[in-house]
């Protein structure tokens, strides 16, 4: 062999070994951050094209919706591909992340992150480590990829640390508990994206419609989701626009307020939107029983009926096969089974014990 | 800009990748280009002193060249050296050591000469140019060599340039000898550098710098560190688990720093001599020294304790040539009376070393015991903690809490609490342990293979086939990012040698 040849080809070779290393060895070291990862890992373990349904949203939506009930009552394959704190420039990228492996009949979007205003993108730098924590949040669960990097660059403003946030290594190599199983970083999981969250608020079960004037959304949200909306339309891409069934408390009169008016915007642009927020008595939501953090984070209670609902909704509305009955969903059978005979009943009662817990606490309060 | 630096590891492919493009003729100024680039990163106004400091010795060499062509008594060139001798060693002074001077006037003689100390009692704050120690005794051996004839006088200024401030050893050694560096610097451009082997080579040395600086030195610090900062918060044995960490940590930062440098050079072709060899596997103080800091080391043997008359002169003044050379490699390390008296300390070791000898190879040759048996490990292990009880003095914040550091481990021993409750475990988890023990014991491995075979790693690994050599540089490359300290949020050291 020519002795060039021969050299660069043991060159290649080593580069060739040294990146599936460093690949993998990012993953098994990388933190657990919340449920992050194992929301977006599973997301990876799908086979091609199976999931017709892909969930776009934050913490809000997760624990809104539950796959595996849509699952259940209508044979849907959707997944909810959300991290917590999901920043609006996410969503694009998660779009893009999805239509790698997967090919969705629909994306459902929880405007949420525009709601909540976590990513005015120009005062995400990074300032304290709650900052760092809701970028990791975004960037973590994402395999290494280009599509990564590229949402680094959009919302890592310091570009002094970006390398951080490329090669997560550099940031999570002294993480004392490495794990193995995240070798792939395609650990299959039997939520399909959804998880709860700890139950410290309770609502009274009657409430009062809140009189909102509807507000505008800042320029450079605005600006973020005409890029989200160009996104869908370069992806042709069928799009259910949500806003969560949050329960109507006074102080969150703002975040309603933008609500309302993204939701005339989106409507106005000809995309469909499901306002859950006015349906919740047809819903069945209970302010006692079915949230959790606060006004729109939900409950396993009321992830069911909430997922039951939209179900029900896009059933009606759209052509989404169900494949209970069809070949390749054999693991949509295994987890379905594990979902209903261990995780949602585990839920529930961990539910109802955080719940009491929490009752606990304010009657210790209040003495 | 240091070796592990996010900035270094983009600088030197680019120094590189350019340096092999470039036609032969512009070679060396690039390297020249690059390593003020390098020097800059620090505190750019100082590449003036770097300038100066080259002019001046370049301008010696020169003179010292028409000196001896046109026969000029030997006296003028003895002034010629003396004035390069006296304006680097006076910049070097002047930096390093005027705050030294001013605390020692103010201390020893307010009160006796003057009535207030001098200054209002206030130091001068000058900042310390990095790597000032290392250039000026460079640029200085250069001088001296031209004087002795050891080699020519070199009349390109870039290339004499290139020879003082070549950026792989710069700021921290090894302190290169015209002889050798200079001859091959004249010889970029004339003779092909690009060598496949040797670029494999110098990445395999930079990688176990790597591993030695960013692995084990680093981790160790962040043991040896708080006990040095708080060392009235520990007791006896976690003292002694600090100062034998500092030993091996200060090997690994400068040795690291040292192969590291030593394998860019070669990257690029160069060869620079080696700065350790295996010290911790010498059998005496005297071998601990011929493989420690060797072109220190033997920079003084060359330019002090030769000239000052060697060995070959009476035993007394061999005693007091030895002690010169050895407060004076103490005063270089720093501008403090602990280092003066760790210089000192290593001198009177050297001095009863040359006395003991004789007696202990009557010893053991009375009581049948072969040199080279197993007594060899009992005397590297009481060679090691000779250095290492020396190094409380170099590593304590202050003479006075050496002398407290080093009573407390004597007088107060905790041994048994040490065992029982692993009070270490408040710097280091066990897993940190672990990982240090697998660490050092790499270094050892290596350390073993260099002293058995007389091979260093690259060397060593060359005569391996292709699977291993990739094996043991994967390893190594994962270990390094898996469990280095490196990045934010993570305990990191700069080199210890920038200091000096």
């Amino acid at each position: 062999m020519n002795i060039y040849v021969k050299r660069t080809s043991r060159v290649l070779i080593f580069i060739i070994i040294f990146s599936y290393l460093f690949v993998h060895f990012t993953y098994v070291f990388r933190e657990p951050l919340s449920h992050t990862r194992e929301h977006l890992m599973g997301f990876y373990s799908e086979k091609k094209n199976t999931v017709d349904v892909a969930v776009i949203g934050t913490s809000c939506t997760f624990s809104a919706i539950a796959p595996m009930q849509l699952w259940e009552d209508h044979g849907i394959a959707a997944y909810n591909f959300c991290t917590n704190v999901m920043l609006e420039n996410t969503m694009r990228y998660a779009i893009r992340e999805i239509l790698k492996t997967q090919s969705p009949r629909l994306f459902i979007i929880d405007i949420a992150p525009f709601m909540n205003g976590y990513g005015i993108v120009d005062t995400m730098d990074e300032q304290t480590s709650g900052d760092v924590q809701v970028l990791r949040y975004n960037t973590d669960g994402l395999r290494l990829s280009k599509n990564r990097f590229d949402l680094i660059n959009e919302v890592v403003l310091n570009r002094k640390k970006r390398l951080n946030y490329y090669f997560d290594l550099m940031f999570y190599h002294s993480n004392p508990e490495p794990e193995l199983k995240n070798w792939n970083w395609n650990m299959p999981s039997a939520y399909k994206g959804y998880s709860n969250l700890q139950v410290d608020v309770m609502f009274p079960d009657t409430y009062e419609e809140i009189k909102t004037e509807p507000c505008t959304v800042s320029e450079g949200e605005m600006k973020i989701l005409d890029e989200l909306l160009n996104e869908i339309e370069r992806h042709n891409a069928q799009v259910l626009f949500i806003v969560g069934p949050y329960w109507p408390v006074d102080d969150r009169k703002e975040a309603i307020g933008k609500a309302e008016y993204l939701k005339s915007y989106l409507t106005d642009r000809g995309y469909a939107f499901l306002d859950l927020h006015e349906h919740l008595d047809e819903i069945g939501m209970k302010g006692s029983e079915d949230y959790s953090m606060d006004y729109n984070h939900f409950t396993i209670t009321g992830a069911v009926k909430n997922t039951r609902y939209l179900g029900d909704y896009i059933s009606r509305n759209y052509d989404i096969p169900d494949r209970r009955n069809e070949e390749g969903y054999e693991k949509w059978h295994r987890e379905y089974k594990e979902w209903n005979e261990k995780i949602l009943p585990e839920n529930i009662e961990w539910t109802k014990r955080v719940r009491q817990e929490y009752i606990d606490r304010q009657e210790e309060k209040s003495k | 800009m240091a070796f592990n630096s996010g900035k270094f590891l983009l600088f030197f492919p680019c120094a590189v990748i350019v340096y092999f493009i470039l036609p032969k003729k512009l070679k060396s100024i690039w390297l020249l280009a690059c390593s003020y680039c390098f020097y800059m990163a620090w505190n750019p106004i100082y590449i003036l002193l770097l300038m100066f400091s080259t002019f001046v010795t370049y301008m010696s060499g020169i003179v010292l060249d028409k000196q001896v062509k046109s026969g000029v008594q030997a006296k003028y060139r003895k002034m010629t050296v003396a004035a390069s001798v006296v304006i680097n060693l006076g910049m070097l002074a002047y930096y390093k050591y005027t705050g030294f001077a001013f605390e020692i006037l103010n201390r020893f003689l307010t009160g006796i000469i003057y009535t207030e100390p001098l200054m209002g009692g206030v130091v001068p704050d000058i900042v310390l140019p990095v790597g000032i120690s290392f250039f000026t005794f460079q640029a200085l051996s250069y001088t001296i060599d031209v004087y002795r004839g050891e080699v020519d006088a070199e009349h390109n200024i870039l290339t004499y340039a290139l020879f003082v401030s070549f950026f792989p050893q710069l700021v921290a050694g090894p302190i290169e000898r015209s002889r050798n560096l200079l001859v091959q610097v004249r010889n970029i451009g004339k003779k092909r550098l690009w060598d496949y082997e040797g670029i494999i080579r110098g990445l395999m040395l930079m990688l176990w710098g790597f591993f030695m600086k960013v692995v084990i030195a680093d981790r160790l610090s962040a043991i040896t560190d708080p006990v040095f900062n708080d060392q009235a918060a520990y007791g006896a044995s976690m003292r002694i688990l600090a100062i034998s960490c500092f030993a091996i940590q200060i090997y690994c930062d400068f040795a690291g720093y040292s192969t590291i440098a030593i394998g860019a050079a070669r990257v690029m072709g160069l060869n620079l001599m080696e700065n350790f060899n295996t010290p911790f596997l010498a059998r005496n103080v005297k071998d601990f020294w011929n493989r420690w800091h060797i072109s220190m080391s033997s920079w003084f043997r060359d330019y002090l304790y030769f000239p000052l008359g060697g060995s070959r002169c009476s035993k007394k003044r061999y005693y007091f040539n030895l002690f010169i050379t050895f407060l004076a490699s103490g005063l270089w390390h720093g501008a403090a009376a602990k280092y003066i008296v760790w210089g000192a300390l290593n001198g009177i070791l050297q001095i009863v070393n040359r006395i003991w000898q004789p007696y202990w190879k009557r010893l053991l040759s009375s009581l049948r015991i072969k040199e080279n048996g197993p007594v060899k490990y009992l005397e590297m292990i009481i060679s090691f903690i000779t250095f290492t009880l020396t190094l409380i003095v170099f590593r304590a914040n202050s003479l006075k809490l050496a002398v407290e550091y080093a009573l407390h481990i004597f007088t107060r021993p905790d041994y048994r609490q040490f065992i029982t409750e692993r009070t270490y475990r408040a710097l280091a988890s066990d897993r940190d342990m672990i990982i240090n023990l697998i660490a050092i014991f790499i270094l050892l491995v290596v350390g073993v293979i260099r002293k058995n075979k007389g091979k260093m790693i690259d060397e060593y690994l060359t005569g391996k086939n292709y699977p291993v050599r990739v094996a043991v540089m994967m390893f190594l490359l994962f270990f390094i990012l898996l469990f280095g300290q490196y990045g934010e949020d993570v305990y990191t050291q700069p080199f210890v040698y920038f200091q000096f």
